[in-house]
């Protein structure tokens, strides 16, 4: 078995453009990945300052003590910085420009509507990239109407209503939701993710070699020395899995040495995860392998399948698909890493589940291989 | 006509060419649909476990049309985004505000949830008001209604200016840019094999001139970019609900200007093969350059997310050209002539610099 392992593995780690494609691509992406895409990752992305206040432009065509009143009130909660807007037309350049990030227009007649005991407008408006944040800036612009319903409902109730005061009841917690990536920095999440990609590649890589190995009189060679059915397909997977452990090994070394990539303080674990990523893609390419040898259609549906599937679970742009990651296999490990980095304790169960899958793989392939004399 | 016929056949016998051209654009759409929704979408996690005061809670969320979950209170440290947690009871608080056990938080900051906090501070802080003011459970319960049914003091509407489907529309048309790009660099294994093969030499020394071959060439792509188009508006308006809210004369250049990206895409994509006659090192080749461009060029994600070094060295890209021209003609406010032709002056320009270098190559390297 050895001697097919180091004749596969030379066949393998000689071929330059394979080497290539499979290190110095994943390196490349997660420079341009994690530099690119470095401020999505930052805690106070899509907000215009560190403390997350909204900026606020306001075009106040009243003018009255009331509508500096509104003012007050907005810059006061200290969800908004206010930036003041000569015209309409001022504040709708501001806003294209991306220079305020909601436009608060106060009608003439604000202060008498008010005085009048009405319910004077307020109309807020932005571009549909912040629909979100207009939505949010309605509440939280609306928190002014809470005072006088609470002193109509406290006046209901008692003769003498005590005045409405505001509380400070906000507080920061520290997050532990659901998404272990949340809190990784870019170049982190990318060398995840694009480890994960390669070491899914694996499983294409494994598959061509054991189809063109396999295939034709090549094959016929091979099953007929006196080496048993299981030890011969065992050889691919080692040969694949130690390929692939070389892949990840110098991605890792790499992102962490020298981008300061964070995997986490536990490397046995991370080698763990890296160790069984690579048997199981390495066990179904080998399957694949010998399947695609009288199913072409294979070979373009895997090709197809590794971006997707790496596309879907985020590897490419942190997008949230709601449950379809979940039927990434890519999620699987990259969620594992991510629990590493992030310090949840580490989920085995799906990672067992992967290795008695790859157990199968390879107890099917040993029985399914057979020469071409007998497909 | 021979030409392009023949290598319109070929490519469309490819599964992967109608995997990429047919199923990508429709699942990446749908992608990004869900992910627009998703994040647009507000909600807020609410922590009451009394049942009076939890009504009160979500009658004001649900009368301002935010989304809440309910969270038992053992599962607080995990509730995402807004939470808002009263841990009294409405016997304990009625006259007794400080029973209220209150609070309102959020884990990172970000415009949305510090404004959702203010607004449900500000529901708090209603509460321990009526709370304050009503002597016995009974007429905190009447404080509530009363309250439910005040006028509001300020009528607050809200617009969006521009085109309202914008970001879906541009996220879209981006990610067509990267289809595109990726099915016609993958196209260029096929020259690569009838390079090796010698089939590219042999029709070019039958074609009536080298001209002609490229002409046709580049005419069948411009073809399948104007396919590629169509399918989008197709998906667009059919199965996705989304108005273009273009003119026709702006859809008409929208296709000339994805026709020239195609072009481009095609005349370098023959220049690669040019370089090489081995399938592996096309496919490196297609991976190279592909992603990198799809990448820095904002087809993958706006531009303006990424440092301005970054920014900077991406205006040399022509799909840079093609997602600034989907967000100038997206963007639904009133631009200049330049920033339209711009991208379309640069594509004409590139288009015809390939061309002239192609025209250049002998025809053993086509």
């Amino acid at each position: 078995m050895l001697a097919i392992v180091i004749s596969s593995l030379k066949r393998k780690l000689t071929n330059r453009s394979v080497l290539l494609n499979i290190v110095v691509m994943p390196l490349l992406l997660i420079v341009i990945l994690g530099n690119a895409l470095a401020a999505t990752f930052s805690t106070s992305a899509h907000s215009s300052s560190a403390t997350g206040a909204t900026s606020l432009g306001v075009v106040d065509l009243d003018g009255s003590p009331a509508s500096r009143d509104l003012a007050g009130f907005l810059t006061g909660t200290g969800a908004f910085v206010l930036t003041p807007e000569a015209t309409p037309a001022a504040g709708a350049a501001a806003l294209a420009a991306g220079s305020v990030d909601v436009l608060a227009t106060i009608p003439s007649g604000y202060g008498r509507d008010q005085t009048a005991g009405g319910a004077p407008t307020v109309a807020l408006s932005a571009v549909d990239s912040r629909i979100d944040q207009l939505r949010a800036s309605e509440l939280a612009v609306d928190a002014l109407s809470d005072a006088r319903r609470s002193s109509v409902a406290a006046a209901s109730v008692t003769a003498h209503p005590t005045a409405y005061a505001s509380g400070q009841f906000v507080t920061q917690r520290t997050s532990t939701a659901d998404d272990p990536a949340a809190g990784v920095s870019g170049i982190t999440y990318y060398t995840i993710t694009m480890l994960v990609l390669i070491l899914v590649y694996g499983l294409g890589n494994t598959m061509n070699f054991v189809k063109e190995e396999y295939d034709g009189p090549l094959g016929d060679r091979y099953l007929a020395s006196p080496t048993g059915r299981l030890t011969l397909v065992t050889a691919q997977v080692v040969a694949g899995t130690l390929t692939s452990l070389v892949q990840a090994s110098v991605i890792v070394a790499t992102s962490v040495l020298v981008f300061r990539a964070d995997l986490g303080d536990r490397p046995v674990v991370a080698a763990a995860i890296v160790v069984i990523a690579a048997l199981l893609f390495n066990t179904v390419g080998l399957l694949l392998g010998l399947l695609g040898r009288t199913r072409t259609w294979l070979d373009p549906l895997v090709s197809l399948l590794i971006p997707v599937m790496t596309f879907l679970g985020g590897g490419f742009v942190k997008l949230d698909f709601g449950g379809l990651d979940r039927l990434t296999v890519n999620s699987i490990f990259q969620s594992a890493f991510f629990r590493e980095v992030t310090g949840y304790a580490t989920q085995w169960t799906p990672l067992l589940a992967c290795l008695a899958v790859a157990a199968v793989a390879l107890a099917a392939s040993g029985v399914m291989i057979k020469g071409t004399a007998h497909r | 006509m021979s030409i392009f016929l023949l290598y319109a056949r070929r490519l469309l016998k490819r599964p992967f060419v109608l995997l990429v051209a047919l199923v990508m654009p429709i699942v990446l759409v749908q992608g990004v649909i869900l992910q627009y929704q998703g994040a647009t979408s507000l909600s807020v996690a609410v922590s009451v476990p009394d049942a009076a005061l939890r009504a009160f809670v979500v009658a004001e969320l649900d009368a301002q049309g935010v989304g809440h979950t309910v969270v038992e209170p053992a599962a607080r440290a995990t509730a995402p985004g807004v939470l808002v947690s009263i841990d009294g009871s409405l016997d304990q608080v009625a006259g007794h505000p400080s029973a209220l056990g209150a609070a309102v938080s959020y884990g990172r900051t970000n415009a949305n949830n510090v404004l959702l906090a203010t607004r449900m501070n500000s529901v708090v802080s209603t509460l321990s008001h009526l709370a304050a003011n009503s002597a016995t459970p009974a007429a905190l319960t009447a404080a509530m209604a009363a309250y439910d049914a005040a006028s509001p003091g300020l009528t607050v509407t809200t617009d969006v200016i521009g085109n309202s489907n914008s970001t879906v529309l541009v996220s879209s048309f981006n990610m067509i840019v990267f289809v595109m790009l990726l099915l016609t660099m993958s196209n260029i294994l096929v020259f690569i094999k009838d390079k090796t093969s010698t089939t590219s030499q042999r029709i070019v020394i039958s074609a009536s001139s080298k001209l002609s071959y490229f002409a046709q060439l580049v005419g069948l792509f411009a073809a399948i970019a104007v396919a590629e188009f169509a399918v989008m508006l197709a998906a667009m308006t059919w199965l996705f609900h989304v108005p273009l809210g273009l003119s026709p004369g702006r859809v008409a250049l929208l296709v000339v200007a994805f026709v020239l990206f195609n072009v481009f895409a095609i005349t370098l994509g023959l220049l690669l093969v040019s370089r090489t006659t081995k399938e592996s090192v096309g496919r490196l080749l297609v991976t190279a350059v592909t992603l990198p461009m799809a990448m820095l060029g904002g087809a993958l994600w706006p531009l303006t997310i990424m440092p301005t070094w970054m920014q900077n060295a991406a205006q040399v890209l022509p799909t840079t050209w093609m997602t600034q021209l989907n967000g100038v003609v997206f963007s639904g406010f009133t631009t200049t002539a330049w920033e339209v032709a711009r991208p379309l002056v640069l594509l004409v320009g590139i288009c015809v610099v390939l061309l002239g270098a192609l025209s250049r190559l002998p025809a053993e390297r086509i």
